[in-house]
Formats: C-alpha cells, structure tokens, sequence
C-alpha cells in the first residue's frame, strides 16, 4: 500500500493530482526521479553516499523558479567553483564571494558584490554562498521569476545599508554603479544632487525622503523591461 | 530606564501584540526555539545581535552594565540613519514604512492613542511619577498576570497596552531629564526577576511574534490548493532553508488536518495517481527535449551578455517569426505538398540554375507553385478514401490564417497588456533610472560602454531640463510646426512616387512578357521589378533617417516613431500597390496560371530582398565600420539599427504571408532565409557594430512591431486573400480550382454535396446559419462593440479611481508628516532644555530627545528593530 498524506474524499482533484505528484518524503522516493532523468539519479546518487543525504532537486524545483534542467547546470557550475576535495560534499560547503565572483556571469556587474551579501546567508556577512543560496540567486534572476519577487530583491540589492529604504545615499551609490566610478563618466555633485531630487521626486509617492519598497514597486511596474533586463542566465 | 527605552524600542509590537501569552509561548517555544538560529544566520541582523547579546546578559546576571551598553547599541544605529537622513527637504523617519498599499493600518490606529499619551501631558506626569517605584510595582503585576493572562483577549491586551505606553513614555520623560538615574534604574530593574522574566518574554514576543505571523501564513497555504501553495512557497521571497521550512510545515498541518484516515487507497484514486505520475513524468520528459530543441540559446546568450536586451529583441523577435513560419511549413507540405506529391507525374522541364533567383522555369512545374496542384481527387488506396485537393487547399490556407490571427492576436494583447497597462503620464524619466541596469550584460566592456552611455545620458537629460524651462517664442514654434509638415509632406510624397514608379514599372514588365524573346532574357527582365523595389526599400530609409537630422525632435522617443511610421507607411504602399498591380492587372490578364506567375513574383522579391539585406549587412555595417575606424574616426564604429531590422523582417513576412496562397512552400524559402539571416546578423554584429547609444525600449517596441505585424501586414494580408478567393476568378487551366468561377465556390459546392448526407446536416446548418450568414456577422459585431464598450467604461472608472487613489497616497503622506512635526514640535517646547546640557547631550552617546521622536515613529510606523531580512520578510 502506499502511504499518501491528504488523501481523502473532500479533497479536490487538483490538489489531490497535485498530492500524487512525486517529493522526496520516504514513500514516494522512488518515484522521484520522473521522467526519466537518469542524470539526475547519477548524480544523485555519489552526493547521497558522500554527503549522507539525498540531494532534493523536486524539492529545489518546487521552491524555485527553476526547471530541473537549470537546477543541474547550477550544480554543475558550482562544483566547479569547488576545490576537487570539496566537491564530495557540496551541500555543506560555502563558496568565497571572491569565488562566487569569478563567474562570468557576475564578473563584470556593477552590483556583484550586493548580490552576493543580499543572497548569501552566511553568519559573518563575508557573502559567502551555499549552493542554496546559489540556487535561490539563480531562481529569482530566471526567466520564471514573477515580477514583485523580481523587485523586491531588487531593491534589496539597491539598498547599499541594509535599512529597508532607499535613501539619499543609497540612490548615490546607485548612480555611481550605473555610470562608473571612472572620473569622466561620473556625475558632478551638482549634477548628482539634482539627478537624486528628480528621482526623488518622481518616486517618493509619500514624500518621506525616501523610496521604500512599495514605491520601488510602483515604479518597477511602470518600467516593463525590468523583468528581461533582470535576469541572470547560467 | 534605559531598559525599558530600549524595550519599547527593540519591540514595539510588544505594546500592542500578545505579550501576555508567554506561557504558551514557552511551550511552543520548546519546541521552537530551534528557529531561531536558523534566522540569525540569515544575516548579522540588528535584532539577532540585540538578542544573542541580551541572552548573554541573561546569563552573566552579575554584570549587569553588559545590558544597558549592549542592548542600546540598535538604537544607537538607528539615530545614526536618522540623523543621516536628516538632511534638507527629507524627513528624519527614515524607516521602513511598508504598507503597499497604503491602507489605513489596524496596528497603527491601534497604538496612536497612547502615542500621543507620550505628550498629552497630565497622564504622563502621573505615570512618570509613578515610574521609580511604581513601574516595578506594575511590572511585578504584570508577571503576576501572566499565566492568566493567556485565556484573556482584547481587552487585557489593551489595558496593558496602555500601561506599556505611558510607562515607556515616561522612560523617555524620565530619559531626556536625568541619564544617570536611568542607568542605575536599568540596574535596579534589571536585578528584579520580574525583570528578567521580561528580558526573556521580549525575546520570545519577538518569536512568538514571528511565529503568529509564521502560522498564519502556514494556515493560508494550508487552505491553498496545492498548485496554489507551490506558487505561493515560490513567491515568498525568503531563503531556500525557510521555505522548505514553510513548506514542511504546511505539509504537516495538512496530514494533520486529513488525519490517519488517509492512507487507505481504493483503485480509483490509486489509479487516478498513477495517471498523474505517468503524466508528470511525460512532462518532465517533454520538458527536457524542447528544452534541447530551443534554438540558438547560446548564441543568444552570448549576444544578450555583449549588447542587452535591446539588440536581443531583434532577435528574439527573428525566431519568432522563424517559429511561426516553420508551423506554416510543416502544416502545408504535410496536407497540401504531401498528397500532390503522391499523385504527381514527372518534371520535364530543363534546370539552368538562374530558376534559383527568378523563380520560374523548371519550378513552374514544381510544387513550389499553386499552379502545379491537381483539382481532381487524389485515391491511391484501393478502398473508397479519398483525398479532394480543392478542399484541402483552401482549408489548410484558411485554418493556417485563422490560427495566425489567433496566436498574433494573443501575443498582442499579452504583450500590451504586460507593457502598457501602467502607462501613466505621471511618471518621469528620472525614476527609470532605477531599474535601468541591465543585468543581462556580462561582457566587461559592455559593462564599461553600457556605464559612459548611461552617464552621458543622464547629463544630457539634466541639461535638457533646464532648457527645457526656456519657452520657445511663438515664432519659434511655428517654424517647428511647418519643419514638421514640410518633412512629412516631403516624406509622402517620395513614398507615393516610389509606388507609382513601382506600378509602371510592373505595367511595363507585364508587356514586356508578351514580347518575343527569347526565354532567358524574359527571365532576366523579370529581375528587374524586384531589385528596383528592394533598392527603394534600402535606400528610402536612409532618406528618411536624413529628415530625422533637419527636424528637431524634443525627446528622442517622437524621432524613433515618426521614422518607423515612415518606413512602415513606404513599406506597406509599395506592397500594398504590388497586390494591386496583381489582383487587377495579372489576374484579369487572361495570361495562362495568373497564380503562379503571381507567386513567381512574390518568390523573386523574397529572394531579392533576402540579397540585399547581406549587401546591407556587408555595406551598412561591414564597411561602415571599416570606414569609421580606418578613415573617418569621427563617424566611429555602426550601431546596430533595430528599428530598421525589424522593419525589413516584417516587410518579408507579409510578403511570404500572401505567397502562402499562390506558393504553398514559400514558408520553406523564409525558413531558410531567415535562418540565414539570423547567422549573418550575428556576426556582423559581433564584429562590426556597439550597441545603441540610446535607451531602447525593448518590450514595448516588441509590442509596437507585434501591432505592426499584426496590423497592416496582417490585416492587409487577409483582405488580399478575401479579395483572391471571393471575388476572382481562377485560370481555367491549372491549379486546384480550375473551372470554377471563384475560389469560394469549391466550399459551396462542397456544402451542397454535404446536403445529400443526412449524418452531416450540422456542417450544412452550421455553413448556412453561421458562416454564410450576414445576420450572425451582424450580431457577433453589435456584441462585441458592446462588450468593448463596457470595458471601455470600465477602464476609464479605474483611471479615476487610480487618480484618486494616487491623490490619496500624497495627502496621507502629507498627513503623516503633518502629525509628526506637530509631535515633534510640541516635544521639543516641552523639553527645551538648557544650552549647556544640550551640547553635553550631543556629545554623549545617549540622546534622549532624537530618541524620542524616534519612539513616535516607532509606534506610528512598523518597528525598525528587525533588521533587513525580517522586515522584508513580513512583506
């Protein structure tokens, strides 16, 4: 018999085909690797020996935006940002930021390093990444990433203190990472200024001296190309 | 008194929450707590440091000067923010205030009473008298109340939270007059157990806060349908850790909720979960080869990383078409070429290779063309099925249209409803700059271009703005006004010659035909039609882009449209003309297969066109750079024009859009072409072109070529059909439709034939009541008009509402910030204090005056205690 949680006869069919799908829990694992992705299992099945856990790609595909095709193409970039002997256990180790870093990908981005801090979840803010925080990165910058959660990392990314609002500073800092911090394309201080006022107030809905989050929103949703401009392909 | 400062202040939902649930917070907490060190390691948050370094002080209860120094370091931070973004013109609540909405806030309607007890006066002074003894006195009470206090609701709740207010009011009070009591009172507070047991309870408030709000969420996800949550776990913009978290957590309550009953399994559900694995797991399956069969990701890749999304959405916008045509294709050679080919006889006729361009000769007799197909039905079995050309034919090309104009219909309103919904003339250039860093370029030095383009355009766009004031004189306008007219005069005029050239010139060719000479030169002469209109359309735009330099557009964006409005109008003339020249001229010349000589054509002008646009490659861009980087270093590497490209693509897509009727596989010659087109483009543009200067719209020009796509081109498409299958009349000798005196009649004939059969009365009834009917037309029109009305009348209701509300959104800030002066205002004329010890107090690093205001804001607004993560996480 095979043990299925939730079950029942008030159940609706979609949830219930839903229940039926296949995750990780004891009784459903054999089922797990669908469609006949023998890669997955490969791989799997080295990481589980050494790491003494399965590895959950369902589990990663539910809770991102990523399809399993991506999900493996980010495993495999990660190793290879791993030394030959962390490699056995992928799951536990951290990549250096200065690592993360030399990723083509974020190698020439402006923002690199806020994307590593705002996404790491390391204990001593050095941006250092697990491959779930690499996974979690990959999935808000995919193609399938809805638009708020597009935007609300962000302005996470674009909040320079970490306070929650973009202030005075931030939006500065935010300039100087869009035209350079060479000498001839930055902005004057002048310039600067009226630039951040303008900004200011444009967006500044409730006129508090700073934009917050929501007002983030509201003008991200005025600027479609956001979502395609926003996006990190491995 | 610190304490209790830093108390209200690390946790103000303490005052309004369930404080007094501690002990049933206690027992979750056992089993809780373990959730705790997973949210500080999210980040080294201000709350987690607060709380790792109160419970050390919880613990090391014999040094209790660890507690006041540590526990105020978060609102040291915090006035830190503040009085940076003290600064002119903004206010000095620089905290979160996050309410998307901008609803009324039940929290917040809740507290303001006792916030403003803080300055009312008369029940603050009681209660700060009573504070030294009497604070503890109620702190005791209050641990006294707390087992009971669990079952208690609201109205405990409040009470309490009127005590918590007036008393951390007066801590402030208390604060600002003398600091070294407060500390020896943190002290004396401190050492009470009640005190601790509050120290504890703060923290776990905090959790227990975290959690409520945790548990709700689980509960709302709980009632989701699973699609739902999954969506819902996606959406949620925390760490993987704690979604899984979430998510096992939802999954439990379910189990618990089903309860053991579950796990008995009939057949049917048995069965019914097996479908849904094999279907699950076909999808997977698919999912992974038309993960393989996507075309050029790399390529793309690459191109998105080096030149942005702008140049991408050429090609993008490329292999969409690609896509559309390689529908096109297998639909008609697999019901259309497939069974001509089956039924066909031997080709006799000679090939010499120059076929390849014009397009006739041996391909004549070909299934390239519609001439070549039979009107007979083709039976190749022995039984009675059999296949009707007639039927086929106009069926394929008519299903294949009418799906056409579905999917373009739908991308199109996709697309505007994705892009131009928020359109609002509110809003400025200014704020795009925050969301304008493309994050899709990867190439270093695109980075270095994409930054010294961003910066120059920001200063022109600075000084623009303070031109802009200037007001042009009224002279000064009208000589704009009359530029503008001469231009698009100008402008039209050069497209109605070209059309009229192009319409004695085609005259002319077709008496040239009826000449005697010999094949080949007939053949070459008919070259000439084709290269002339392919030259006018390489050479016209380039006029046009001239006129763009005498006219002097305000925003860049009206130059760009009115040149593609331009060349849109010079394109679809000269096409519009040509069909014309068809429909009137060939197809009542009572030439022998007038179809296929129209597809000869059509086939000639896609072949012409597919030349020049590599010579316009080579020469536009090729030469072009090595002219700009070899001799003329001012003119400086090509930009890659998208709007030009795009319009080329559309411009052979309605052409092979109407060869479809007369050369069924004219849908193969675009494949290849564009196929072609796309490589070449590609590397032209890696090694000869930078990418546009200028902003490029990306999503809504999509959306603009869509339109154009689906608008002229489409559109002008189908009524050229309509016009070749209802109104003319077929060639007498070949084709399917030979012998009949228009198209339609094979479907009528059809019809009539179906009437005999009594099984199929439905299709007769449905052709006669539906299809061939007026009245039905009529009816589905009113319909829809009124639908549109309706929705009309709709949207228009929402723009007002979007004013107002947007109206709203500015008074309530104007309201809040109203408020908080006023309070501030009335602080600072209570406290004003003496000079001398203002100076000490700015020197100190206790400040309770900034601290006080900053009380207000934290009791008006959200509690900036939660450091990033959390904060972002209630969103």
């Amino acid at each position: 018999a095979i043990a299925l949680p939730g079950l029942q006869a008030g159940v609706p069919l979609a949830s219930l085909l839903w229940q039926a799908l296949p995750r990780p829990s004891s009784a459903l694992r054999r089922w797990d690797p669908g469609g006949g992705v023998r890669a997955v299992l490969a791989l799997r099945a080295p990481l589980s020996r050494a790491a003494g856990i399965t590895f959950p790609f369902s589990l990663s595909q539910e809770l991102t935006f990523l399809t399993k095709q991506e999900i493996l193409l980010a495993h495999k970039r990660f190793r290879e940002l791993l030394s030959k002997e962390e490699r056995e256990s992928i799951l536990q180790k951290r990549v250096p930021k200065s690592k993360i870093l030399t990723l083509p990908e974020l190698k020439a981005n402006p923002f690199r390093d806020r994307i590593c801090r705002v996404f790491s979840t390391s204990e001593d803010g050095d941006g250092s990444m697990s491959f779930e925080d690499f996974l979690d990165m990959l999935s808000v910058f995919s193609d399938s990433a809805t638009s708020e959660i597009k935007s609300h990392y962000a302005f996470r990314i674009f909040d320079f203190d970490d306070d929650g609002t973009l202030d005075r500073k931030d939006l500065e800092k935010l300039v100087n990472c869009l035209t350079g911090e060479g000498d001839e394309t930055r902005l004057s201080e002048s310039e600067m200024d009226q630039l951040i006022q303008n900004i200011l107030e444009e967006s500044d809905i409730d006129k508090d001296g700073t934009i917050n989050l929501s007002e983030f929103q509201h003008v991200i949703s005025r600027s479609p190309d956001f979502a395609s401009s926003f996006k990190i392909v491995l | 008194m610190t304490y209790h400062y830093n108390e209200a202040f690390e946790n103000p939902d303490y005052h309004y929450s369930e404080t007094l649930e501690i002990d049933r917070s206690r027992e979750r907490n056992s089993s809780f707590h373990q959730k705790l060190p997973e949210s500080s390691l999210d980040d080294d948050s201000l709350y987690d440091s607060y709380e790792g370094r109160s419970g050390r002080g919880q613990r090391n209860q014999d040094y209790p000067m660890a507690i006041p120094m540590a526990s105020m370091q978060p609102g040291f931070q915090y006035s830190h923010s503040a009085s940076r973004s003290a600064g002119p013109n903004t206010n000095p609540y620089g905290n979160p205030h996050i309410n998307p909405s901008f609803e009324y806030e039940p929290e917040l309607a809740y507290t303001s009473p006792s916030t403003f007890h803080a300055v009312d006066g008369p029940y603050v002074r009681r209660s700060s008298d009573v504070s030294d003894g009497g604070n503890l006195n109620a702190e005791g009470e209050c641990s006294s109340e707390l087992p009971a206090s669990s079952s208690q609701v609201a109205a405990s709740d409040q009470k309490m939270v009127f005590v918590n207010f007036s008393r951390s009011s007066a801590s402030i009070e208390e604060g600002s007059f003398s600091q070294r009591y407060n500390r020896r009172q943190a002290d004396l507070v401190y050492r009470m157990p009640s005190s601790l047991l509050r120290l504890d309870s703060n923290a776990e408030t905090y959790n227990e806060d975290k959690y409520k709000q945790e548990e709700k969420l689980i509960k709302n996800l709980a009632s989701m349908s699973s699609r739902e949550r999954v969506k819902a776990i996606q959406k949620t913009p925390k760490t993987m850790k704690e979604k899984r978290d979430i998510r096992n957590k939802v999954l439990m309550e379910k189990t618990k909720k089903s309860g053991s009953s579950s796990t008995q399994i009939n057949c049917c559900t048995h069965c019914l979960y097996k479908t849904a694995l094999s279907y699950r797991r076909f999808k997977n399956g698919l999912s992974e080869y038309l993960h393989l069969l996507q075309l050029w990701q790399k390529t793309l890749k690459v191109i998105r990383g080096k030149f942005g999304t702008s140049v991408l959405s050429y090609f993008v916008f490329l292999k969409w078409l690609l896509t559309f045509n390689i529908f096109s294709f297998l639909v008609n050679f697999s019901f259309i070429t497939i069974p001509q080919l089956i039924a066909s006889g031997p080709n006799n006729l000679s090939f010499n290779g120059l076929e390849l361009l014009t397009g006739a000769g041996y391909f004549k007799k070909t299934v390239l063309y519609y001439g070549f197909y039979t009107n007979s039905t083709i039976t190749k079995t022995e039984n009675n099925s059999s296949y009707n050309m007639q039927l086929a034919y106009i069926f394929t090309i008519g299903i294949y249209f009418i799906i056409c104009f579905f999917s373009l219909v739908y991308s199109m309103a996709k697309s505007f409803c994705k892009n131009f919904i928020n359109l609002q003339t509110y809003s400025g250039s200014a704020a795009k700059l925050l969301c304008i860093w493309d994050f899709n370029i990867t190439n270093e030095k695109a980075v270095k271009l994409k930054q010294s383009n961003l910066s120059t355009q920001i200063k022109e766009s600075l000084s623009e703005v303070t031109l802009e004031v200037l007001n042009l004189s009224l002279k000064q306008k009208i000589a704009r006004i009359a530029i503008h007219l001469v231009v698009w005069v100008a402008s039209l005029g050069i497209a109605a010659a070209c059309c009229a050239g192009v319409y004695f010139l085609s005259r002319n060719e077709l008496q040239l035909l009826e000449g005697n000479k010999s094949e080949l030169e007939n053949e070459a002469a008919t070259l000439v039609l084709p290269i002339v209109v392919s030259l006018l359309n390489l050479l016209i735009p380039f006029c046009f882009a001239l006129f763009g330099l005498i006219e002097k557009f305000q925003y860049p964006r009206h130059q760009l449209y009115t040149t593609i409005i331009r060349n849109v109008c010079l394109k679809i003339s000269i096409i519009g003309i040509l069909c014309y020249y068809w429909l009137n001229d060939v197809a009542t010349s009572e030439k022998e297969c007038w179809e296929s000589l129209v597809g000869q054509e059509i086939y000639r002008l896609i072949v012409i066109d597919f030349i020049f646009c590599l010579l316009g490659s080579f020469f536009g861009e090729f030469v072009r750079r090595i002219i700009g980087t070899k001799c003329c270093k001012k003119l400086g590497v090509p930009e890659f024009d998208i709007a030009r490209n795009v319009l080329d693509l559309i411009y052979t897509q309605t052409l092979a859009w109407i060869g479809i009727f007369f050369a069924p596989l004219m849908p193969a010659m675009q494949i290849i072409s564009f196929f072609i087109i796309f490589y070449v483009k590609k590397v032209s543009l890696m090694r000869n072109c930078q990418p546009p200067r200028k902003v490029w719209r990306a999503s809504q020009m999509t959306t603009l070529f869509i339109f154009l796509l689906f608008f002229p081109s489409f559109t002008g498409v189908l009524s050229v059909m309509a016009v070749t299958i209802w109104r003319l009349t077929p060639s007498k000798q070949c084709g399917p439709f030979q012998g009949l005196t228009s198209i339609i009649h094979a479907v009528s004939g059809w019809i009539h034939i179906l009437d005999s059969y009594s099984s199929s009365k439905w299709v007769v009834w449905i052709y006669r009541n539906l299809i061939g009917s007026v009245h039905f037309f009529f009816i589905l029109t009113v319909i829809v008009l009124i639908i549109t009305y309706l929705y009309w009348q709709i949207i228009e209701g929402r723009k007002i509402m979007v004013r107002l509300l947007h109206e709203q959104i500015i008074n309530e800030g104007k309201d809040k910030m109203f408020l908080l002066n006023k309070l501030r205002a009335l602080q600072t004329s209570k406290l004003d204090p003496p000079k001398g010890e203002l100076q000490e107090r700015s020197s100190s690093s206790y400040q309770p005056s900034r601290q006080a205001a900053l009380q207000m804001t934290t009791s008006l607004e959200r509690p900036f205690e939660r450091n990033g993560r959390d904060f972002y996480a209630e969103v």
